[in-house]
């Protein structure tokens, strides 16, 4: 029983390296729009609304990881 | 003082006050005060509540749907008092409440008009439905953070596999009726709940149904923590009979007089061993033998059943007992399940949600393109096309995946929105926890954003592929071959 319980913990966090990616996915964007807001400032409103965007599409990698732990941790 | 000290002194108190909030409230004022912090039932499913309701009478119901309520009726407070702020329209000058009606659904009308074509369905079916989805998520994911939500309820036993907790009675000048979990120390995660505990637990409110589980002989001290400050001269030995010998007492006294003691039949044996007790105090003082020429040293005295122990010293005769091997109702094991809980922390809501807008996506496609619209996914123009651009078979090819990254859709709008909320909500129930007061505070006002953003992030997403639905795939370049 308590074998089985580390062994979530341990499955809910080897889930969450999927964090990873989407992390240094929604830097690398942040990183391309602040140039973009550099080079050219009058779009800065358009620019955020497509990163925004564009993270909430990354992020949402990052959730399945986390859905994926949490189901691991309080369903399984 | 130059600034470098001003900047020290207030690195010292920021510092200070770190230690004060995180180590003093919930190690020592919160305790002191009878107050702890509880680890609330995570369950990912919602949890089934029995209520009686004044006029309906008694509902099953799940306490996501009552959050869901709360959401709708938040969303209609607001219709209401959008509708009534317009009735002021044929003034000159608005008011401050139609102003902030105005501002609000013209940002939104704004954002629709950036993404959408201005087009008769998007004004009248595309933008209201958005619209609708903003605010209920809005209400539903800021009404999860109002106080009561999430952690007042109904108390009841803790199936198996739950942690919980012994209750107390809340008196309330002198009405009762209320309960709440007691915590005793901070940290404390609970009991965990076993099969039997719950049968035991459940036998108390309704001892026909579990009846092999009745407890019929009550503990003499009431499951109590017995502690015993020793004598002069007292060993292990002679405590353990001491306490041996008043159980035994009680015993023959027999059961007192009330309502509260009908169904025991008497009192327990109780036993107690000076091993017991030793393990209880693994610390405690032993006398050392042949005066006091030590002064003050009892660290290195073994203490046997035999050996007499330092006098005025405090030691542990019995824990509290709790669950299974409780005797008495209130120290059973217990857990609240609140009246509401965030709609959004609901596989079921947020997947019925996108199926919606799964299903407005392909209804705004159709009624644009007509059939059409499926060439999207079965790319019959590309094929049809073939001998005169070979790079077709890619389209083709590429459409079929569509119908992957349609589902995708479904999966990743339903998924987003209840990791984002159950997250938070799991996060600030962890920092609370943990820090007792003040900085999960932080944690609220993250829940604040997300909330809001991901409400926006449900919305604008379903606008958007709604609006991609409706742009034609197929590249309309069949009229100019007569031409040519």
């Amino acid at each position: 029983m308590e074998l089985e319980i580390g062994l979530k913990a341990v499955g809910a966090g080897l889930a969450m390296i999927g964090a990873m990616g989407p992390g240094i996915g929604i830097g690398m964007m942040v990183q391309g729009a602040m140039q973009g807001i550099g080079r050219n400032p009058d779009a800065a409103g358009q620019i955020q609304t497509n990163m925004i965007l564009g993270i909430v599409f990354a992020e949402a990698v990052a959730i399945y990881a986390l859905v994926v732990a949490l189901i691991i941790l309080f369903v399984l | 003082m130059t600034t470098n000290q001003r900047g020290c002194l207030t690195l010292l108190g920021m510092v200070l006050f770190g230690i004060f909030i995180c180590a003093g409230i919930p190690f020592i004022l919160l305790p002191s005060s009878n107050i702890g912090v509880t680890l609330p039932v995570i369950t990912v499913p919602g949890e089934p509540l029995h209520l009686f309701l004044p006029i309906i009478g008694e509902i099953e119901t799940v306490n996501t749907v009552m959050g869901m309520l709360l959401a709708d009726f938040f969303v209609l407070l607001f219709a209401f008092l959008a509708w009534r702020a317009s009735k002021g329209w044929t003034k000159q000058v608005p008011g401050r409440g139609q102003g902030a009606m105005e501002a609000l659904v013209d940002g939104l009308w704004g954002l629709t008009k950036s993404m959408a074509p201005n087009t008769p369905p998007v004004r009248n079916l595309l933008f209201p439905l958005m619209a609708t989805i903003f605010f209920f998520l809005l209400a539903a994911n800021w009404g999860k953070l109002l106080p009561g939500v999430e952690s007042v309820g109904l108390i009841h036993c803790a199936y198996e596999g739950f942690n919980g907790f012994p209750r107390d009675e809340i008196a309330f000048q002198n009405t009762s009726g209320g309960y709440q979990l007691r915590v005793e120390s901070p940290l404390n995660a609970g009991y965990a709940a076993s099969h039997t505990s719950y049968e035991q637990c459940a036998s108390f409110k309704d001892p026909s149904h579990h009846a092999d589980y009745i407890v019929h002989e009550l503990d003499p001290w009431e499951d109590a923590r017995l502690t015993h400050v020793v004598a002069e001269g007292e060993t292990l030995e002679t405590i353990a009979e001491e306490w041996n010998a008043q159980a035994a007492e009680a015993a023959e006294g027999g059961l007192p007089e009330g309502d509260k003691y009908h169904q025991y039949d008497g009192y327990a044996e109780v036993n107690f061993t000076p091993a017991g007790i030793f393990a209880l105090n693994p610390n405690v003082a032993g006398e050392a033998e042949g005066g006091d020429d030590h002064g003050g040293d009892h660290a290195d005295v073994i203490v046997h059943e035999d050996t007499p122990l330092v006098e005025g010293q405090e030691i542990v005769i019995r824990e509290q007992l709790i669950g299974e091997d409780a005797t008495t109702q209130a120290n059973q094991i217990y857990v609240v399940t609140p009246f509401f809980r965030g709609a959004a922390t609901d596989l079921n809501l947020t997947i019925g949600l996108s199926i919606i807008s799964f299903i407005a996506i392909q209804a705004f496609g159709i009624s644009t393109l007509g059939l059409n619209y499926f060439q999207k996914f079965v790319n019959v123009h590309a094929l049809g096309t073939l001998s005169k651009n070979p790079l077709g078979a890619i389209d083709f090819i590429a459409g079929l995946f569509e119908i992957v990254s349609e589902i995708g859709k479904l999966v990743s709008l339903s998924f987003r929105l209840f990791g984002a909320i159950f997250a938070g909500g799991l996060l600030y129930a962890v920092f609370l926890f943990l820090f007792g007061a003040v900085i999960p505070l932080v944690i609220l006002g993250l829940e604040l954003i997300v909330g809001g953003a991901q409400a926006a992030v449900f919305s604008v997403l379903t606008l958007i592929f709604c609006a991609q639905a409706m742009v034609s795939h197929v590249h309309d370049d069949d009229h100019g071959d007569g031409h040519h």
